[in-house]
């Protein structure tokens, strides 16, 4: 009973967000308030889903998985972290779960890619650099193990905050870090032998494209 | 770039590229990039990684499928529907049993109407404190009335079929309302625990239940005309509240059931498209019959609503004198109405031990050519204080005997000072502690819950 009340005693001072509110009607059974929640997660869902597995076929269908399971788990969110937070943990499970089940044969589809490794052109042409060097960390990230490649998109392409991505992956803030940093120097490392100098001619080409 | 020479903490040259290092953190690194070119080198390369992967970030997003927000709500309907399909084997049985155990139980006390039965209600009434008939006068909280009749073992008939009918525009809260009888379901749940009756499990959890849901549904939920959720402040206060009783009552693996059948229970009330719903649940109700009040309490109720004519036009009146704030629509007036009419009574002069008698002076066959509900319904005007200008303005909208009113007000202003006078009337008296709880209990008044006598008190 006390640690119960202590519990709920976590949440008082998220009580005024609208996050909050809107959790709370969720978990009262509001089907309005829920429909509400889909429209303002939709797109944070889809994209990250894309990221993670980068293939579009699936994807509506997972965004679809997704908040059904936040429908049918919302019961259970106890406001120990954000509602966005707790959706996003579980789409990257979501996401992981799809991998496991080998549902997705390859978690990134080269057919789709227009870039190989090899044929790195030598062109100059600003834009179409700009476009193989998206192409190309595309595929980097595609080589990384799963879990390293995650913490790259919820870093970089969500531009979450180490908590909150502690929050969502459930792990230490620490192995956050050091994660963050491993993966990075992975993609560093996948990548080096395609770069070559393209790295340090960069950043003045860069700067008037973006 | 292979920081092979330093033994700087490489996490936190991440944080700082990051933007996640804290102040201290920042100067550390910022002191030592310009002293070691293998960190500095680390910095730039891992800059530029990330800003590559930034870039890929914003080029690489999906196209957009305008259709999946009302696919993704299709599939959550379909969901919850068959959802509530399944719930409804649930509801039924939890309507039964709570019938069952709960109003056959307390109910089953009947009377018939010999004249024995009438000694023997009399002698089952206790002495009562005036305060507590004074408290049962109030026409909004009628099922005081009950919660009185029922603790002091007050003889009841069982009559009546009613339905038990949620009704909850949208944007505005719901109420669980036995039809005929218009009180909340949960002054219902109150005359069972008033009554003592050891509620066996499943009455326990149904009682929770429904009590907990009528909460939520009443206070919790309302959407703005933006259609942004605006959530009452106490709901919080209540769902913690709840949440530990009931898991203090029932054990953890029971209460999550309960509040997932909670949550269903509310789902898809709105699924249809519609702006509201109304669900009604026939249900035997038994309506409580007590001897000695055949004239005031249920007699010639007309099998119609009360508040057939236009009773939206009584709004303010009832608004300001009688409910304040609390007006959500046409139906509660609707509700109030048939409070007043069931529930105006007034105490015995002569006899204080049969506390509750019919009005002495509204006499059955009214002279002024009003109906006797109309005549209640006028003398409770009066005694909330609304003066009778306001009354004949308002009734000369609805209705055309406007002398009638004006006679019968007459009448009923001389009789009501009278009463005041012999101190057997209308007086306000403080309800003693108990009666506050049921008060505070009521859910008409939502929060914070006046206490009907304050504010009578107030208008005095």
């Amino acid at each position: 009973m006390a640690t119960q009340a202590l519990v709920l005693d976590q949440d008082l001072g998220r009580e005024q967000t609208a996050d909050y509110q809107l959790a709370i009607a969720c978990q009262s059974g509001s089907s309005v308030a829920f429909q509400k929640l889909v429209k303002m997660y939709q797109e944070k869902v889809r994209g990250l889903i894309y990221s993670i597995l980068n293939d579009a076929s699936v994807l509506d269908d997972l965004t679809q998985e997704v908040f059904i399971k936040v429908y049918t788990s919302i019961d259970k969110f106890e406001h120990r972290s954000s509602l966005g937070t707790w959706i996003y943990r579980i789409t990257v499970n979501h996401c992981r779960d799809e991998i496991r089940r080998k549902r997705i044969r390859r978690f990134f589809s080269l057919d789709k890619m227009e870039w190989e490794p090899k044929s790195m052109g030598t062109t100059t042409d600003g834009l179409m650099l700009q476009k193989e060097k998206v192409n190309m960390v595309q595929w980097g990230l595609s080589q990384l193990p799963e879990k390293h490649r995650t913490i790259i998109i919820l870093k970089d392409f969500e531009e979450l905050s180490y908590d909150e991505i502690a929050d969502i992956l459930k792990i230490e803030l620490g192995t956050v870090k050091s994660r963050l940093n491993r993966a990075r120097t992975m993609l560093k490392e996948v990548l080096e032998p395609h770069w070559n100098h393209e790295l340090e001619i960069d950043e003045s080409q860069e700067l008037p494209i973006r | 770039m292979n920081r092979k020479n330093c033994l700087f903490d490489e996490s936190l040259l991440t944080a700082f590229l990051d933007n996640q290092a804290t102040e201290t953190e920042k100067e550390l690194v910022n002191q030592h990039l310009p002293t070691c070119p293998d960190c500095s080198a680390f910095v730039d390369t891992h800059l530029q990684l990330k800003a590559a992967v930034r870039q890929t970030a914003e080029t690489s997003k999906p196209e957009a499928n305008p259709y999946l927000y009302g696919e993704i709500v299709n599939k959550l309907q379909k969901k919850s529907v068959s959802k509530l399909q399944q719930r409804k084997l649930q509801i039924a049985f939890a309507t039964v049993v709570f019938l069952l155990i709960g109003f056959g139980s307390i109910y089953s006390i009947m009377v018939s109407s010999s004249t024995t039965d009438q000694k023997l209600a009399s002698n089952r009434v206790p002495s009562t404190s005036h305060a507590n008939v004074q408290h049962l006068l109030d026409p909004m909280t009628g099922s005081d009335m009950l919660i009185y009749l029922v603790k002091n073992s007050v003889p009841l008939t069982v009559q009546r079929t009613s339905y038990l009918t949620i009704h909850q525009p949208m944007g505005q809260s719901a109420e669980l309302v036995f039809s005929s009888l218009g009180g909340p379901m949960v002054d219902w749940l109150q005359i069972l625990s008033n009554a003592q009756i050891l509620p066996d499990d499943q009455l326990k959890e149904v009682d929770h239940v429904v009590k907990l849901y009528a909460n939520w549904v009443r206070d919790g939920i309302r959407f703005n005309t933006h259609g942004d959720v605006l959530i009452n402040p106490e709901l919080v206060n209540y769902r913690k509240q709840m949440m530990v009783m009931l898991e203090s009552n029932l054990g953890k693996s029971h209460s999550d059931k309960l509040i997932s059948w909670i949550h269903s229970r509310i789902n898809g009330l709105y699924q249809d498209g519609s702006s509201s719903f109304s669900v009604k649940i026939p249900v035997q109700v038994n309506i409580v019959r007590y001897k000695g009040l055949e004239n005031t309490m249920f007699a010639k109720i007309p099998s119609e609503p009360f508040t057939q004519r236009n009773l939206s036009q009584l709004l303010p009146v009832y608004e300001k004198n009688v409910w304040p704030g609390k007006m959500d629509s046409p139906e509660d007036v609707t509700v109030i109405a048939r409070n007043v009419a069931l529930f105006t009574i007034a105490p015995e002069k002569s006899e204080p031990k049969v506390a509750i008698q019919p009005i002495p002076s509204i006499k059955s066959e009214s002279p002024s050519g009003l109906s006797i509900i109309e005549m209640n319904e006028l003398a409770y005007l009066l005694r909330s204080g609304v003066t009778p200008e306001q009354i004949i303005e308002l009734k000369s909208v609805v209705d055309h005997r406007i002398n009638d009113y004006v006679a019968a007000m007459k009448d009923l202003q001389v009789q009501l000072k009278n009463s005041r006078e012999n101190e057997s009337g209308f007086r306000v008296t403080v309800p003693p502690a108990e009666h506050q709880a049921f008060v505070g209990g009521n859910s008409m008044g939502g929060t914070p819950i006046k206490s009907q006598d304050s504010i009578k008190t107030k208008k005095k």
